[in-house]
């Protein structure tokens, strides 16, 4: 939650290394998600639970690409 | 039974909101911008939170029910797991013999270690709530706090969203290790 890098690897402290680095776009797009998730809820909308797994489940998928990006294997 | 449950539902909410806010309060103490996998744990405490908040404003609105008490028990779970896996990552990352780790520790753990705790906790948690779901009774409790507790929320979302936005500075990219806010340069 806090400064985190992900240290081992130095190349993996620039944007480059990290291929595309549109994650702080691609995040901020997450949050706006929940907040609507969250209006959704409110009114009992019907999108609500979808809009929910369509989040979690493009999250995870971000996250599993990250984990086996080379760069992350190589060290 | 009810009022435990939802009394257990609320302090859920606030508790995940405490989390977050923390967090964002040591970014700002310690100047320690957070990294991508940062935000991923901090999305995945927010989509946990979405689950008690969806049995409150449920509750709000025609009352306890035992369909939407599994529905966001069962939400909070799934969000937990996602936490558990970004959290458990970030840890591997740092696991090999001397590396420091990253951040500043707070009580001699780093706060993706915490951060573990928390979503392995949430995920007990809602496992004990879900079982419980079998003795709510249908209508019988009204949530008092629910709008003060998603207000709350929806605040704590929102300063993360512009954080995060401060952070990008509406730049394409971000380094994984961020030092400051490229908004501001």
């Amino acid at each position: 939650l806090g400064k985190n890098t992900y240290a081992a690897s130095a190349d993996r402290r620039t944007s480059d290394a990290r291929g595309t680095g549109i994650e702080p776009m691609i995040y901020g797009a997450f949050m706006l998600l929940v907040l609507l998730i969250l209006v959704a809820s409110s009114r009992e909308h019907v999108l609500e639970l979808p809009l929910f797994c369509i989040t979690v489940l493009f999250s995870l998928a971000y996250l599993i690409a990250d984990m086996t990006n080379p760069l992350t294997l190589s060290f | 039974v009810a009022r435990l449950y939802l009394l257990a539902v609320t302090l859920n909410v606030w508790v995940l909101v405490g989390i977050l806010a923390a967090a964002f309060a040591v970014q700002f103490w310690s100047g320690e911008p957070p990294c991508p996998l940062c935000v991923t744990q901090r999305i995945a405490l927010m989509l946990i939170a979405l689950g008690p908040l969806h049995i409150l404003l449920r509750v709000y609105s025609e009352g306890l029910t035992r369909r939407a008490a599994a529905l966001g028990q069962g939400m909070a779970i799934i969000a937990a797991m996602l936490g558990t896996v970004a959290a458990g990552r970030q840890i591997l990352l740092h696991i090999l013999p001397g590396d420091p780790g990253f951040g500043s520790p707070v009580f001699g753990l780093h706060l993706y270690t915490w951060c573990f705790i928390a979503f392995s906790a949430q995920i007990v948690a809602s496992a004990v709530l879900l079982i419980t779901t079998g003795w709510l009774e249908h209508g019988k409790a009204r949530g008092r706090l629910t709008m003060v507790t998603a207000t709350a929320f929806a605040f704590v979302v929102t300063a993360n969203l512009i954080s995060v936005v401060a952070e990008a500075g509406l730049h394409w990219n971000l380094p994984a290790d961020p030092s400051g806010y490229l908004m501001f340069r």
